[in-house]
């Protein structure tokens, strides 16, 4: 039977274990809106040599690592999907809203044409022609400079996200060195600051994640390149390829293509994918108006009689047509040169009209489209694309939210849990604190025997 | 289940939806398109930008059915003229055939003449804004020349046309020598010289190859008239056409490209209601704490 100086020690530990239980609630509370924060549990224990009186285990952070690695993987297709999303909002405000881009150039072209087919023999209707074609130069050339701007966006973007993992690659190496040697020290703060430096790296490309026996992590992208291997960090490599673009390598491997998740594999996807199509149809759809426009206008007679030249400038290939789009010198020159006539007579208009119909005529996609249907063709893959990626962002997000949902019921701090948990261990104090009290009370009693 | 801090604070970005929400139908109701991006409906954009493309094609048509209208009018006034110059002239070299008619009569007669042939030379050689409408293709030409002592035709064959539809054309600048020659050795402004000088000289086989030369211009500017009040009903027909194809395809590119105004104002107010209830719901929920409650 512990004697009163042994319930003394016993009050004054149980005291400490209360406290420490205030510790832990007020902690949680101070961490109610830190990121990657998990709620802590006080860990106590009856004394097992015979006191009867408790002690503080230690703390223990509240974590589901299935939970983790759930939201580990949902956060990368979400961010892919975001980033789409956010580089394509660009893509579509250049396209416009029906008729007020290339395909209102184009009408207002065929327009042109039309009304010089009324009058082959006016200067003004020569003149619009030539004011019509510029513009649907012009409009060809602008839309080359905002995908090209697109694709530039994207390339920024990529570097941009590369430098922010690279910081968080460095910072989750030193986390796993100082876990590593924190002998027996709580790390569950450094734990904290990892799984969120982790997620954040999630964000920005997918990577896996393998839990140490020292505590840290080692971080590889999917296909095995290591970015974190105990406390060394490697990060991802950036280097300008000849094309002017940014490639990425991790350990020598270049990795631009295999880096397919996060908000990088989204701007990569966006660069190398959809905008360079966009290009492609873009560019088609210029080198087929020049290449039709010349060909009926070269077979033509201008205005003094002579043999008709190119409208436009003759674009050299395919790839590049729309950015080199222009009508040539001469014709911006003089208006005369404009080719209306099939006979070199001034009143024949069998070229004007023959232009103006080129509006009806299926030259694109093999024959199947008219240049107005492969310019809505191409509006409608930028809205297809950019509304494949927000309703996929969505479900993504959903997925992502109720992982967190699910995380946050196992992690998360309740504002009442911990009103309850101060409650708890206030009375609890106070309690202990009475029995300290009333024992103290017995031994000045028992003293005052003494001295009698 | 756990109602945790965040939890409770995390409708936060339910709220955000239902602002984004009200932010859309506002722009719909304010801007009345449907349509702001191409991802708002991409198959709608695609119907809207080919819609917008055919009625930029009706539109060409109408203008050109107007103009090709205009000249066609031109023509038949004009061929009217020649009709009813043919006429007159008909009659005056008529009333002096047989050998009743006096020297000053026959004189007249020729004075008449002369001014039919001269009236005739400016019917032939009408121009519409600056163009010849008888030259055929060289509008820039009077059709009708004297070329030493005779007429000349300046023009060539071809008659010019515009297109007022698919494949539809309408020929608004005519071969001014199938109407004034047609399959005779020569025109009409020559055979009416030789007939005023048939006149004058009372050279009675003369007057009567001149009246027949008359009647033969007669019908094929009758012909050509007809022709040409066929075309105008024609293009009257697809104006009308045009006008009621235009309305069907506004009407579609409407539908996608405009905001349904009382759909949108309705899901406007939906979602303003949605926003204030979610507005409602956090506040409600960052009220209630066990925190309240300690003393």
């Amino acid at each position: 039977m512990p004697g009163l100086f042994s319930s003394l020690s016993m009050a004054s530990h149980a005291l400490d274990a209360q406290r420490a239980g205030l510790d832990v609630a007020g902690q949680n509370i101070a961490n109610l809106n830190t990121p990657g924060y998990a709620r802590r549990r006080l860990s106590l224990a009856e004394v097992v040599d015979g006191t009867g009186g408790v002690e503080v285990r230690g703390t223990q952070a509240l974590r589901d690592f299935y939970l983790d690695s759930r939201v580990r993987q949902a956060l990368p297709d979400e961010e892919r999907e975001s980033a789409i999303v956010d580089l394509l909002s660009g893509v579509e405000t250049a396209i416009g809203a029906p008729g007020q881009a290339i395909d209102g150039k184009l009408a207002g072209l065929f327009d042109a044409f039309s009304a010089l087919a009324l009058d082959p023999t006016s200067a003004v209707a020569r003149d619009s022609v030539v004011l019509q074609g510029t513009q649907v130069a012009a409009s060809f050339r602008e839309m080359a400079v905002k995908l090209a701007d697109s694709r530039r966006v994207a390339d920024n973007s990529v570097r941009g996200a590369v430098d922010q993992a690279n910081t968080l690659v460095r910072q989750i190496a030193e986390l796993n060195g100082a876990i590593a040697t924190a002998s027996g020290v709580d790390v569950s703060a450094l734990k904290d600051r990892q799984l969120t430096a982790v997620e954040e790296l999630s964000r920005l490309t997918s990577v896996a994640v393998l839990s140490r026996a020292d505590g840290g992590v080692d971080v590889t992208i999917p296909t095995g390149q290591a970015l974190v291997i105990g406390a060394s960090a490697y990060g991802i490599g950036v280097t300008t390829g000849t094309d002017g673009l940014t490639h990425l390598s991790v350990g020598g491997t270049d990795v631009t293509t295999s880096l397919t998740g996060g908000r990088i594999g989204g701007f990569l996807h966006a660069r190398d994918t959809l905008v360079p199509d966009y290009q492609s149809r873009l560019d088609t759809l210029a080198y087929t108006v020049a290449q039709q426009v010349n060909t009926l206008h070269q077979s033509g007679y201008d205005a003094t009689g002579a043999a008709g030249g190119a409208f436009f400038t003759p674009p050299a290939a395919v790839a590049g047509a729309a950015a080199a789009m222009q009508v040539t010198a001469a014709l911006q020159g003089s208006s005369q040169l404009v080719a209306a006539s099939g006979t070199g007579a001034p009143g024949d208009n069998t070229i004007a009209r023959a232009l103006a119909n080129l509006r009806d005529a299926k030259v694109l996609g093999g024959g199947t489209a008219t240049m107005a249907e492969s310019w809505a063709q191409l509006a409608y893959k930028v809205g297809s694309d950019a509304e494949s990626a927000e309703r996929l962002r969505q479900s993504r997000h959903d997925v992502t939210s109720e992982v967190e949902r699910l995380r946050d019921q196992m992690s998360g701090v309740s504002l009442d849990e911990e009103a309850a948990s101060m409650l708890k261990f206030q009375r609890a104090y106070e309690a202990n604190a009475k029995f300290f009290s009333t024992i103290d009370g017995l031994l000045d009693t028992l003293l005052n025997l003494v001295r009698a | 289940m756990r109602v945790t801090f965040r939890t409770a604070y995390g409708d936060i970005e339910h709220v955000n939806t239902a602002a984004d929400q009200v932010a859309r139908a506002r722009q719909q109701v304010e801007s009345g398109k449907r349509i702001g991006v191409p991802s708002d409906d991409p198959a709608g954009m695609q119907r809207a930008v080919e819609g917008r493309a055919e009625i930029a094609g009706i539109d060409i048509y109408a203008r050109t059915a107007d103009s090709a209208a205009a000249k066609l009018a031109t023509l038949d006034t004009v061929l009217s003229d020649v009709i009813d110059k043919i006429t007159q002239a008909t009659v005056t070299a008529s009333s002096v055939r047989g050998s009743t008619a006096t020297q000053q009569g026959r004189d007249a007669a020729a004075l008449t003449l002369e001014g039919i042939r001269d009236a005739l030379v400016a019917d032939l050689n009408t121009s519409f804004r600056g163009a010849y409408v008888f030259g055929g293709t060289k509008s820039q030409t009077a059709p009708y020349a004297k070329v030493g002592a005779s007429w000349t035709y300046q023009g060539n064959n071809t008659p010019a046309s515009v297109d007022v539809g698919p494949g539809q054309t309408v020929a608004v600048a005519l071969d001014g020598q199938a109407i004034a020659q047609g399959g005779d050795s020569t025109n009409l402004l020559n055979e009416l010289e030789s007939l005023i000088a048939a006149t004058r000289a009372g050279d009675q086989t003369g007057i009567a190859n001149g009246l027949a030369a008359l009647d033969r211009a007669f019908a094929r500017a009758t012909r050509g008239q007809s022709q040409i009040g066929v075309d105008e009903q024609s293009m009257a027909e697809r104006q009308s056409q045009l006008t009621t194809q235009r309305l069907a395809a506004v009407a579609r590119v409407a539908k996608d490209e405009d905001a349904n105004l009382v759909d949108a104002i309705s899901e406007m107010n939906r979602a303003e209601v949605a926003y204030r209830a979610a507005l409602g719901a956090v506040g409600t929920a960052s009220r209630q704490s066990l925190m309240d409650y300690l003393q």
